[in-house]
């Protein structure tokens, strides 16, 4: 079964989106998303010892799955009545989250 | 799907690009893919989610990084399906992460800008994808969307660059199977 939480929106107007937008970027992590990405960091050296290449699904503070693909894992979570709000699907992998890396691009563009 | 793009061509001189009918320049060897964006866990492509181009930007070690501007007007997305993954930084600049993930859209072999009828493939992206926010008397950065090395590596593709023919393929791994 394929769960799809798209609702009938209205259509915007590009003045509307950008103020929507906006909000959301200045906006910090949904306070149960902050949770799930401070305890997948704190987890992460154990993950990388049973899980690595894994995706993971945190509601909150708990895990509740592992899977191959990050798609399944959300398509999970939406059968068993969890929202976008309640969780967050991680990668486990070597520096997943680090609030300290540096991004970088290849020039001015 | 073994070929997402086949034959990409990229150009020795700058060209342009047409989105929501206005021109955007590409300069000469800058290789140029098209991509949608939606919130994560969509098993599939809606047919009506715009597409638009992207830089494909081997180094970029972000997934993918785009204008707040070119989010409000290229991509069609309600903030309400997005969620914010918390701050980081781009080359010094302070950008959000936001839960999205990107589709790559196969082309017409030997075309850049025509597509083909195949299904676009889901790039599902760790950490998300960071937006640069509009600062006032600052010009667009980047001036266009950036698909980092970092967005092909879950899914394991291969890309090739063929710098003699000007051309770039992408494609999921070889399958070898054994029949005893």
């Amino acid at each position: 079964m394929i769960v799809d939480q798209k609702t009938d929106l209205p259509e915007l107007t590009d003045e509307e989106r950008a103020g929507q937008i906006r909000v959301l970027l200045e906006a910090d992590p949904p306070p149960m998303i902050q949770r799930s990405i401070d305890a997948f960091r704190n987890d992460l050296p154990e993950l990388l010892k049973s899980h690595e290449g894994k995706w993971v699904a945190y509601h909150g503070d708990r895990q509740i799955g592992f899977g191959r693909t990050q798609t399944g894992l959300y398509q999970e979570c939406f059968r068993r009545g969890l929202t976008r709000d309640d969780i967050m699907v991680a990668f486990v992998e070597p520096g997943a989250f680090d609030p300290d890396e540096e991004f970088e691009v290849t020039s001015d563009v | 799907m073994p070929t997402i793009v086949c034959d990409l061509p990229f150009y020795d001189r700058s060209t342009s690009v047409q989105v929501r009918r206005h021109s955007f320049q590409v300069k000469r060897e800058q290789i140029i893919v098209w991509v949608s964006l939606t919130e994560m866990g969509l098993p599939q492509l809606h047919s009506q989610v715009p597409r638009f181009p992207a830089i494909l930007d081997i180094g970029c070690n972000h997934n993918f990084v785009i204008h707040e501007r070119h989010l409000v007007e290229w991509v069609g997305i309600h903030a309400q399906y997005l969620r914010p993954l918390g701050k980081t930084r781009v080359s010094g600049r302070a950008v959000s992460q936001l839960a999205a993930n990107v589709w790559l859209h196969p082309n017409q072999p030997k075309h850049r800008d025509e597509f083909s009828s195949k299904a676009a493939f889901l790039l599902e992206l760790p950490s998300g994808i960071a937006v640069v926010p509009s600062v006032t008397g600052e010009p667009i950065y980047p001036r266009l969307p950036l698909l980092g090395l970092r967005a092909f590596r879950q899914a394991g593709l291969q890309i090739a660059i063929d710098c003699q023919r000007c051309r770039v393929s992408v494609r999921t791994p070889r399958k070898f199977w054994f029949f005893g």
